[in-house]
């Protein structure tokens, strides 16, 4: 390896002074596992991530597709069942359901389907086009219908070039709302209805697991319901290659990680899509991915940050903000957890206004293993003013002191860390 | 640790990165395009200010159009001040919320590849090709000022379990007048540009 690209290995590979603690938890486990999305309370207080009301005692989720086909000839949706029969019907309803199995064979959640067999209601059907349009409810547009719905022939406009599908999802930020026809939202930060629209104008074809074969310019339509899924679960972006939540499309013809099977339902999933599920529906009863890896990101050169001004009145950059945190098995070699990390924030009046110490938490994690960690900056594209909203809401919806968010840090020097 | 002190600390990651920097979130699921691809794609290419943001409902939806003033046409001509069309946003007690949509600050200065929406009432307004691949923020080199810029879905870096490294996808922190060069010798000469 010449010095090029030795020093180029290294900066990929990992970064600054990692100081790492093996956390084996075993009380109610966090939740910091992956990039979730939040939503600030409407009578404030600390942002509540957004996931579903499936909770022991809950109503099954509601959930449905619609049968409405685009009229193309080819069709978008390739079979291997004749279009436009029953059993082509069948065929996609299979892979929904398929796909949906994925995210239920997740130990350790509340989704599972083995511990929690209610946990999703009946898969229904409708025979609306435009299903996954938030529902007019006499003359006023208000929200949804608190039926997650599955559309593969919706006409939206959000369907520019490239954009294969999307998932539109409607959230409470209080208690007892009502959107439309759904039930009165339970807790800000629920997800009332969250609805998947596939492209139907024929610039993309999506294609069973059985026809896939035969589609090769097809998308494999297992895999983008999955990746939806997720979203209508209440997870974000994942920035690890082969997740399941990496926002780009596997390779027409092919298709992510491994086919699921009866013993191992969720084998298309990577372990850091299965930490972002634990992390919204932790099953309470898990003893195993119960364990959490906390660190700081620390600048090799101490003096890096001496230049940085105060974030509050007292308080100073003390370690890297702004980097992805990856969780490495050690024994497998596989992506366990990743996060981004670079802060810390109680969101609690009673303590400080949030600091920019380096810090970063992942999990939750199977406890017992050994874990390499690996990091690596942003580029130097955040700027305080883009955190404009973050200081808001660090500082402002937890009564905290004000602050200033610190400067995003990306001229540091690296050098590999790992632990046991 | 107490447990309500544990789950509250957990939500400093939400701030930092999914909530803080939701404007920067990367893109719902999408097919990758090259350069030459989006470019050929968008109608117009402007290097565009952000002057505002207003939610509104259309055909069922809730959208947020956001104004631009228009400071260099890279490709087309956009009159000086355009309105952009991207799914979801809040309208009274609603929020809509989208996975991947770009959504923009005040003042903020970026490069987008535009195309007009095709269906129905949407006829001729503008929205954004392949939504976050045709985002690119600007900013400047914290030493030299220099104008950077970094594609929405190439912000953060990824993790490429089978080496074990971090690989960078797409356009982050090229010179703005790079990014420039390569739409203007794509749009002149397509065949010949990654």
């Amino acid at each position: 390896m010449n010095r090029k690209s030795r020093r180029h290995f290294v900066r990929r590979l990992a970064l600054a002074t990692i100081f790492a603690f093996l956390f084996q938890c075993t009380g109610a486990p966090l939740a910091n596992a992956y990039v979730r999305d939040f939503t600030v309370p409407a009578a404030g207080g600390c942002p509540q991530p957004q996931h579903q009301n499936i909770a022991i005692g809950a109503i099954p989720l509601a959930r449905q597709w619609s049968t409405s086909l685009p009229n193309i000839n080819p069709s978008s949706i390739v079979t291997v069942a004749t279009q436009g029969t029953p059993t082509q019907l069948n065929e996609i309803e299979a892979t929904i359901q398929q796909a949906y199995a994925i995210w239920a064979g997740v130990s350790g959640t509340l989704v599972n389907a083995s511990s929690f067999p209610n946990a999703l209601g009946p898969l229904g059907r409708t025979a609306t086009q435009n299903a996954c349009s938030p529902d007019p409810v006499n003359g006023v547009q208000s929200g949804g219908d608190g039926v997650n719905t599955i559309c593969f022939n919706q006409n939206s406009a959000a369907f520019t070039t490239g954009v294969l599908s999307f998932t539109r999802i409607m959230v409470a930020d209080a208690p007892s709302q009502v959107f439309g026809s759904a039930p009165p939202s339970i807790f800000a930060g629920q997800i009332i209805d969250a609805d998947i629209s596939f492209r139907n104008d024929g610039q993309a074809t999506f294609a069973t697991p059985g026809a896939l074969a035969t589609a090769p310019g097809a998308y494999d339509l297992e895999s983008l319901l999955a990746h939806e899924l997720g979203h209508v679960f209440g997870l974000d972006h994942s920035a690890v290659w082969r997740a399941i939540m990496f926002p780009f499309a596997p390779s027409p013809g092919t298709f992510f990680g491994d086919r699921p099977t009866v013993s191992v339902p969720d084998a298309p999933l990577s372990d850091d899509d299965r930490a972002g599920l634990r992390s919204l529906y932790p099953d309470p009863a898990d003893t195993i991915d119960v364990g959490f890896i906390s660190g700081r990101i620390l600048p090799a050169n101490s003096f890096a940050l001496a230049d940085f001004p105060a974030t509050s009145p007292g308080q100073y950059v003390t370690g890297i903000f702004g980097a992805q945190v990856v969780a490495v098995d050690a024994a497998t070699g596989s992506v366990v957890s990743a996060t981004l990390g670079g802060w810390t924030w109680t969101c609690d009046a009673a303590n400080p206004p949030p600091q920019f110490d380096g810090s970063y938490t992942l999990g939750p994690l199977p406890i017992g293993h050994s874990y390499i960690i690996y990091a690596e900056p942003f580029v130097g594209l955040v700027q305080p003013a883009d955190m404009a909203g973050a200081a808001a809401g660090a500082c402002g919806t937890g009564a905290s002191p004000s602050c200033t968010v610190a400067h995003y840090q990306h001229k540091f020097r690296s050098a590999p860390a790992a632990l046991n | 640790m107490k447990p309500a002190l544990i789950d509250l600390t957990s939500i400093s990651f939400v701030i930092a990165f999914a909530l803080l920097l939701s404007p920067l979130a990367q893109s719902t699921t999408l097919a990758p395009l090259s350069l030459a691809q989006l470019t050929a794609s968008a109608v117009n290419v402007v290097h565009a200010e952000c002057m505002g943001n207003q939610a509104v409902w259309r055909d069922g939806e809730i959208w947020t159009v956001t104004s631009f003033r228009v400071l260099e046409n890279w490709k087309g001509n956009s009159p000086e001040e355009i309105q952009v069309w991207m799914i979801g946003g809040r309208a009274g007690p609603v929020t809509s919320y989208v996975p991947g949509a770009p959504r923009f600050r005040i003042g903020e200065e970026t490069v987008l590849f535009l195309e007009p929406a095709a269906s129905g009432s949407f006829g001729g307004v503008l929205s954004i090709t392949a939504w976050g691949e045709g985002t690119f923020r600007i900013h400047r080199d914290p030493r030299t000022y220099e104008m950077r810029v970094t594609q929405d879905t190439a912000i953060t870096p990824n993790f490429d379990p089978s080496s074990q490294t971090f690989r960078e996808t797409g356009i982050r922190n090229w010179p703005l007048a790079k990014l420039k060069a390569r739409v203007i010798a794509a749009e002149s000469s397509p065949r010949r540009t990654r």
